[in-house]
């Protein structure tokens, strides 16, 4: 399977790093910011770099949507996974509206709502995990998971 | 040794910088009898008298994790992970959304919810004071990496047999119409979260 793996640097970034049990059984390829961690681990993936910082810049949204056109023509992805944060919000929804599925982690740290990415993107999330119960109460459709 | 770090977030954290400060001001902690080590980040002020990097290698900062005695920092998701499990006394403080320190205040939320578990969390100079004088380690009873682990085989369950193989062009159709039919609930929540946005 082809999946396209996006997500911001940092915490976010180390969270999709840890889900490699699910993604190296399949074809990858990286949207993520560039830095020293990023190009270090990425090293000889195939990496498109995404424009940052996201929140409350137009110009990196509409860039990053033309980015998340070129990334899934290209890489024709059967899935789009994310952890966050903001980058991802226009690679899902444009995902979607591909045909393509979705797939979304809420972050560890998120207790009692949803990351403003998620909320944005909620419509076009077609799997989305959580770790606390409240979570699931508030947006039933999310998948709860139980350590 | 204390280490203290406020992970790679992109705004400072000053509050704890001043705090940490005005403690060895205090002397209720000093870098001249005690080794004080600041991992600052963002953060655009540093406490008096401590060692203070940036963000150093993870390497480096791995084996000042092993050496500190107690470790003070932010509530974020690389640090839970590392505190689980370097099993030794630390502190939490929760970033506020309020001060500029996060997007939101999701690390407070979060810091209430591990402070019913027991877990030591400041949201004062006094509370890191109380802390400090008895240092303690809590387990934490639920950590990322797990979260992670359990994630990975959820994915691989759900996703493995939802996407099969099918053309472009099937494919791309009703799921892309069912997004149409979704965009008019997207569109109605956008003043809501538009208001959240610019709050």
């Amino acid at each position: 399977m082809k999946v396209v793996l996006v997500s911001s640097t940092g915490g976010h970034f180390n969270a999709l790093c840890q889900l490699s049990s699910f993604w190296q059984r399949h074809q990858c390829t990286w949207v993520t910011f560039r830095n020293s961690t990023t190009e270090k681990v990425l090293q000889g993936q195939p990496t498109f770099w995404a424009y940052g910082p996201t929140n409350r810049s137009l110009k990196n949204l509409v860039r990053n949507l033309l980015l998340s056109a070129q990334v899934l023509q290209q890489a024709k992805p059967d899935l789009v996974l994310s952890t966050g944060a903001g980058v991802a919000v226009p690679f899902l929804i444009l995902a979607k509206l591909m045909g393509i599925k979705t797939a979304f982690l809420e972050s560890f740290t998120r207790v009692e709502d949803l990351s403003l990415s998620a909320r944005l993107a909620l419509p076009f999330i077609d799997k989305l995990y959580v770790q606390w119960p409240q979570l699931q109460d508030k947006y039933p459709q999310a998948e709860l998971i139980t350590l | 040794m204390i280490l203290i770090t406020v992970g790679t977030e992109k705004f400072p954290f000053n509050r704890l910088m001043t705090w940490i400060d005005r403690l060895i001001e205090q002397q209720f902690i000093n870098p001249n009898e005690e080794e004080i080590i600041v991992q600052y980040g963002s953060c655009t002020i540093q406490p008096q008298g401590v060692k203070a990097y940036q963000v150093l290698p993870s390497q480096d900062f791995q084996a000042l994790v092993a050496e500190a005695r107690l470790i003070i920092a932010h509530c974020g998701e690389g640090s839970i992970d590392l505190l689980a499990k370097a099993g030794k006394p630390y502190i939490l403080v929760p970033r506020s959304g309020q001060f500029g320190e996060h997007v939101d205040d999701h690390q407070v939320e979060l810091a209430r919810s591990l402070a019913r578990q027991q877990v030591p969390i400041a949201y004062t100079p006094g509370d890191l004071v109380r802390f400090l004088q008895a240092p303690v380690f809590v387990e934490i009873p639920a950590t990322p990496t797990q979260y992670y682990a359990q994630a990975s085989q959820l994915l691989h369950q759900d996703l493995v047999t939802l996407t099969t193989p099918k053309t472009r062009s099937s494919r791309a159709l009703l799921p892309g119409l069912a997004s149409l039919a979704n965009i008019g609930n997207w569109v109605a929540r956008v003043p809501a979260v538009f208001s959240q946005i610019t709050a």
